[in-house]
């Protein structure tokens, strides 16, 4: 990935979409009023162009602080990374709501399970280990969804950080 | 939340799992990245690898609170530390520690290029939470306990610094299954390393020497910090890097007069700890393995043991100049017999050569040289600690000198060539010198140096 010239975020999300709903790591971010942040990790994730939206699903008996900071604040950053190089894109937004996972997001993170069997395999984490890391088996799980208003490059490097959009 | 003690979490550190750091700007804008090392400091402290001035860097300038999410490499559990940064430090034993092992993981994912360490950014915990999974405790624990014990028993009755070597080594090796190990002695003086003795390679590699600041062994030994480095690095493999470091640093160099470094060709794990005897270098206990992520903190606090246990008998034995003769049977010279050898000297830095073939040099080939001088000139064989540490013309410094390691040096660099000249240990403090064929001396400035 690399920074190009200015295009809408509808563009630049449709441009990524099979990456950023593919087999990236999720890793999230809020801060509290305090300016203290708090990370987590997302067990799925969708994609809208049309308006443009970014749904990630978070399983919330392990982020209950998170998810308490997160309806406070709406702001919200969303990491996504794939291994083994890190290739990986930041988007962020400020106006995040949080709702119960429906039918189709529970399958969804169902499917996310066995991406992430590949992926995190590739880091040496088997099967097993992979479930530990999500949390399985998930209690409950939430669609966190935002507006897209900024999308940066985040793969290691000189040009990690320089905005796409 | 727990107390703070992440002395349980440090096997979270190793291996390929990527550690994520959320920060925060003034206007409480979150950001979240990967972080290539997460390194253990001391209970209550992390030191994380700075490489780019990128939003993280930003953030925690301006704001310094963060949270570290840390993942076990083999189960998946996950921790949160809750963190405030302190400072970043960019020279010294922890950085020169995350540096080597940064090396190692650009070289592993092929990004030597983009990686570089540009500080290591040092940060307080102030909470740890386990979010998901089973708590984690050293499954290896028991056998590394057993094999340590007798790895201390094994020291504790070595007599001398010849049997410490071996014992150390076969402790390292036999019993706590290491498969490539080496160690190294110290020349304070010269500000070097030299190899006394191995386990686990073709070659012993036994004279073989290393500058301090060249590779894994020479920043350990002059930072006095233990390096772990848990993929291959080029940077740090040493057929090259000592060659070149000596190259850069002594015109004079001739690399007809190095004995090479016994070493997989294939490193990809390493781990390098300097043994310290009060303020002075004793030397570095290196092991190696050809396979990744082979040498966990657990692995790292057991050489630092052993280390530790070396020091303080080498202190003991080393030290020990009180002449006694023990009843020990050593083979007599026979009839001196043969074509003779004939022994060179160059006083520039003592190398000796026999027959033309390099055998060694520095203080180790100022003493066979002076023994060689001692008998064709006095008939001497017997000589004591106390008169060569009192020789001037040696060039031992006046403390620190490492003269028993010196010996076992060169009694160990006769045995291997085996070329009819041995150095026999006869009891505490005392050596005698074993010919088997007639010597023909051709120091030209033999008189003027280090002759009768």
């Amino acid at each position: 990935m690399r920074a190009g010239t200015a295009r809408s975020m509808s563009t630049l999300l449709a441009e990524q979409r099979a990456f950023l709903e593919g087999d990236t790591i999720l890793h999230l971010a809020v801060a509290d009023a305090d300016c203290v942040p708090l990370v987590a990790i997302g067990v799925g994730c969708r994609i809208g162009t049309r308006p443009p939206r970014v749904t990630v699903l978070v399983a919330s008996p392990q982020a209950q602080a998170f998810l308490d900071v997160l309806a406070t604040t709406r702001h919200l950053a969303v990491e996504f990374g794939r291994a083994p190089h890190h290739e990986s894109l930041q988007i962020k937004g400020t106006d995040c709501v949080i709702a119960p996972a429906t039918a189709g997001d529970l399958r969804l993170a169902a499917a996310y399970r066995e991406k992430l069997h590949r992926q995190l395999g590739l880091l040496g984490l088997g099967p097993a280990g992979t479930d530990v890391y999500l949390g399985l088996p998930h209690e409950a799980i939430v669609a966190l969804t935002f507006t897209p208003s900024s999308i940066f490059e985040q793969t290691p490097g000189p040009q990690a950080g320089e905005p796409l959009a | 939340m727990s107390a703070v003690d992440i002395g349980p979490l440090r096997d979270y550190l190793d291996g390929g799992f990527v550690s994520v750091l959320a920060t925060a700007a003034t206007d409480g804008t979150p950001n979240v990245s990967v972080i290539s090392d997460v390194r253990y400091v001391d209970e209550r402290h992390v030191a994380l690898s700075f490489q780019f001035f990128n939003k993280t860097h930003a953030n925690i300038s301006a704001n310094p609170r963060a949270s570290l999410q840390l993942t076990h490499p083999t189960s998946g559990a996950r921790q949160h530390l809750t963190l405030r940064y302190l400072r970043t430090e960019t020279e010294g034993p922890l950085f020169e520690a995350m540096k080597a092992k940064l090396a190692g993981i650009a070289s592993h994912v092929g990004m030597t290029r983009v990686f570089r360490l540009r500080g290591a950014d040092v940060y307080e915990v102030l909470a740890v939470q386990q979010v998901a999974g089973p708590d984690q405790r050293a499954a290896r624990s028991e056998t590394l306990l057993t094999g340590l014990r007798d790895a201390l028993r094994a020291l504790r009755a070595s007599t001398d610094v010849a049997a410490l070597v071996d014992a150390t080594l076969e402790a390292l090796h036999a019993r706590l299954g290491y498969s490539h190990c080496m160690l190294l002695a110290a020349d304070a003086a010269r500000e070097r390393v030299f190899a006394v003795g191995s386990a686990g390679y073709p070659a012993s590699g036994v004279g073989a020497e290393i500058a301090y600041g060249a590779g894994i062994i020479g920043v350990a030994a002059r930072e006095r910090s233990p390096i772990r480095i848990t993929h291959m690095t080029s940077e740090y493999r040493y057929g090259a890097t000592v060659r070149e470091q000596f190259a850069a640093s002594d015109a004079t160099l001739d690399l007809e007069r190095e004995i090479p470094l016994p070493g997989l060709a294939e490193s990809r794990s390493q781990l390098a700890m300097p043994i310290v005897a009060g303020d002075a270098l004793v030397g570095v206990l290196y092991l190696e393995s050809p396979l990744d992520a082979h040498f966990a903190h657990a692995d790292e606090e057991v050489c630092g043991i052993v280390a530790d246990a070396f020091a303080a008998r080498w202190r003991v034995l080393s030290n020990d100049d009180d002449e006694q003769r023990d009843d020990v049977a050593v083979p007599v010279g026979t009839v001196l017999s043969g074509t003779p050898l004939e022994v060179a000297h160059d006083m520039h830095d003592h190398s000796v050569f026999i027959d033309r073939d390099y055998l060694i040099k520095g203080v180790a080939g100022a003493v066979l040289w002076r023994m060689l001088n001692d008998h064709a000139t006095l008939g001497r064989v017997e000589f004591t600690n106390r008169e060569l540490r009192r020789d001037g013309r040696l060039g031992l410094p006046d403390f620190a000198d490492n003269l028993e390691a010196r010996l076992v040096l060169l009694q160990r660099r006769l045995a291997e060539r085996d070329i009819g000249i041995h150095l026999d240990k006869i009891g505490r403090g005392r050596y005698r010198l074993r010919l088997l064929r007639p010597l023909s001396l051709e120091g030209q400035h033999a008189d003027e140096r280090l002759g009768a």
